[in-house]
């Protein structure tokens, strides 16, 4: 079963409020695409919208060639797993699992086998009998990914699936996502405001931004080139240092960004000079906020053995190869020769 | 008591540590939570315990107007199962009570439509339901008495226009249980709207977005999803309803009355209890039949409870 979505001049608006403008976007067959952008910026909608549980103002969808964008949420074979798991409290794991099937009309003996290999694949076989409210948060997901993964569906709908769990079981499930997606190689989208689980687990980012598309690739194209202001800043962690003013002019741009990562820190000498902030321990890497005289606060990302302490003097140094420079609208510019901004 | 505890209160109230009263944390709290109850509990005493025990008591004592109290033990009991008139009061308040529980389809029936997505005037149609509960019995019942009316009524009129006979609604036997039980689920109906409303409301539409992802239709969704989400308040309203009908007097007493030839065979346990309490002053008979009803009560419900195991989901 191919699983390729296509998205076209679709909008959406509830009301007088539009919440998606124009959306054009097309998702390849086994893609592991990841909807990402801060709240309110219109990501679940538009997964809502694929899925069927929103009508579409304007526009088509369109899965494996299908026209779907009337059809009901049913027809359109995709799975959703939702953030609260929307696990039906009042049957057992089993019955969880086996309720698509059993809408779908499957014979006893094939929902039966169905449920078994799905819950051996997730791990659930000695929690079939469990209700719901019986599980750990980890095992409701898997639950509700059972459930998904046995209607064989043409692609998978993921909505911020991995929010309600703790750090450690975060990391845990997004692998057996990554894994279950190598496994199934069926088209996934998954939608998350968290760009560590964009970046771990996509093969393609849609970043958004008050419903618009900002820019779409690969995990690493969006890190190195990021095609605007607000893409450079949504993608990665710190986030990127924007500096302004006259030191950006200088390089013909408005603004100039530099990565936590690609400034070096030192006691002793380099281009601008500041007084640590805080400096936050992390093991294997220290976050250090450094307050510059020309530049304001800048953002270091420096080795896990660097000791700094608030208040110590320091000197920064930019790696003068992955600065980024954007125009007055915002939007990346290429570099020039001998790009260089410290005087 | 008040020696003991009068000066824990104060070593309470002092956040003294003397040795002799001094409280655990534990004792304190406990302490704190039967002060906080002690008025509810005082009130709960004075007029529930008492008038139920009081009621115990008499149910074993032969009474008159100006006769005093004489012990006569299980002798109104007996006499209970042999009074014919017990018989029929009974049979007629589970009729009513049966017939009262057709109020609970219905509520979940305009509850749902309440409950649609978008629906304008919500709180319009929240009052007009509700405006039976706060009328009146007394005027509900002279109204339907009114519809009822064999010759006049709006309703035999309304049978005429479809080609059937007039039906005397409040002077046959069975049919005026069912007439009264009819008048009874539309004054009551409100209520249970509101509650089953408010259970409808608490469903999560994930659950709803899920199933229909999963294939189910609309039928499918209230049957397998809906219902059983929402059966603890379905069990509530069963529970309270059953309670109300077997305790219902004011609607029977209204629309058929002493007068009613068919008064008798339309008694139910509560206007009998009138009936032989306060017409014939016989208290004690009186309070053995509102125990026996408190027995039934308790019996019914009990088997709610019971039965409850099968179909109610708590998640």
């Amino acid at each position: 079963m191919m699983g390729n979505i296509v998205l076209s001049k679709v909008k959406k608006s509830f009301g007088p409020v539009t919440v998606i403008p124009q959306v054009d976007l097309d998702i390849a067959d086994g893609e592991f695409v990841v909807f990402v952008g801060p709240s309110g910026c219109g990501k679940s909608t538009l997964l809502r919208l694929i899925a069927g549980l929103e009508d579409t103002t304007s526009g088509s969808i369109m899965i494996d060639g299908r026209d779907v964008t009337d059809e009901a949420p049913a027809k359109r074979k995709l799975a959703m797993v939702f953030q609260s798991y929307a696990l039906y409290p009042h049957m057992t794991v089993a019955k969880n699992i086996a309720f698509p099937l059993r809408m779908a009309g499957e014979s006893a003996d094939v929902i039966d086998k169905k449920v078994k290999d799905a819950a051996r694949v997730l791990n659930l076989t000695n929690y079939l009998e469990r209700r719901p409210g019986q599980l750990s948060g980890g095992q409701r997901q898997r639950v509700a990914i059972g459930r998904a993964i046995v209607r064989q569906p043409t692609a998978f709908l993921f909505d911020e699936p991995l929010s309600n769990l703790d750090a450690a079981l975060r990391g845990t499930m997004r692998l057996e996502i990554s894994e279950l997606h190598q496994q199934l190689k069926t088209t996934m989208i998954y939608v998350t405001h968290d760009q560590v689980e964009a970046m771990t687990m996509a093969d393609k980012i849609v970043v958004l931004n008050a419903g618009n598309i900002e820019q779409v690739g690969s995990p690493m194209e969006l890190y190195q080139t990021p095609k605007n202001l607000f893409v450079a800043g949504f993608i990665g962690s710190p986030k990127m240092n924007f500096i302004e003013g006259a030191a950006a002019a200088k390089q013909g741009a408005k603004t100039v960004g530099i990565r936590p990562e690609h400034i070096a820190i030192s006691t002793t000498a380099g281009d601008w000079r500041g007084k640590v902030g805080v400096a936050e321990h992390l093991g294997s890497d220290t976050f250090i906020h450094v307050q510059t005289e020309e530049h304001g606060t800048i953002n270091v990302r420096a080795g896990g053995d660097v000791v700094v302490r608030n208040g110590d003097s320091v000197y920064l140094t930019p790696d003068v190869k992955r600065l980024h420079r954007f125009g007055s609208d915002g939007n990346f510019m290429r570099p020039h020769a001998g790009f260089h901004l410290a005087d | 008591m008040t020696d003991t505890v009068a000066p824990r209160l104060r070593s309470v109230a002092n956040g003294a540590k003397s040795s002799c009263f001094a409280l655990s944390e534990r004792q304190r709290e406990a302490l704190t939570g039967y002060l906080f109850i002690l008025p509810l509990f005082l009130g709960a005493a004075v007029l529930f315990f008492y008038p139920i025990l009081r009621s115990f008591e008499l149910s074993f004592m032969q009474t008159g107007v100006f006769k005093g109290e004489t012990f006569v033990g299980l002798k109104h009991y007996r006499h209970l199962m042999d009074d014919p008139k017990m018989w029929q009061a009974m049979v007629n308040s589970m009729i009513y009570a049966l017939v009262g529980l057709l109020e609970v389809p219905l509520a979940i029936f305009f509850a749902s439509l309440l409950n649609t997505p978008g629906l304008r005037f919500l709180s319009f149609y929240r009052v007009l339901f509700f405006l039976p509960v706060v009328t009146m019995p007394t005027a509900v019942g002279m109204v339907w008495q009114l519809l009822y009316n064999v010759d006049y009524g709006p309703i035999n009129q309304g049978l005429a226009l479809a080609g059937f006979p007039p039906v005397s609604w409040l002077t046959q036997p069975v049919i005026v249980i069912v007439a009264v039980a009819a008048v009874g689920i539309w004054s009551g109906l409100g209520q249970s709207i509101i509650l089953i409303l408010s259970g409808l409301q608490t469903v999560p539409p994930d659950l709803h977005e899920a199933a229909e992802m999963d294939g189910a239709g609309p039928l499918q969704r209230f049957f397998r999803i809906t219902l059983p989400m929402i059966s603890p308040t379905i069990f509530l309203v069963a529970v309270l309803n059953v309670i109300k009908s077997l305790q219902v007097f004011d609607l029977i007493y209204i629309m058929v009355g002493p007068k009613n030839p068919v008064f008798d065979q339309a008694q139910t346990i509560v206007t009998y209890f009138f009936e032989v309490g306060f017409v014939e002053h016989d208290r004690g008979y009186a309070a053995a039949i509102v125990i026996s009803l408190l027995a039934m009560i308790m019996m019914v419900t009990g088997l709610q409870f019971y039965l409850q195991k099968k179909w109610v989901h708590y998640g």
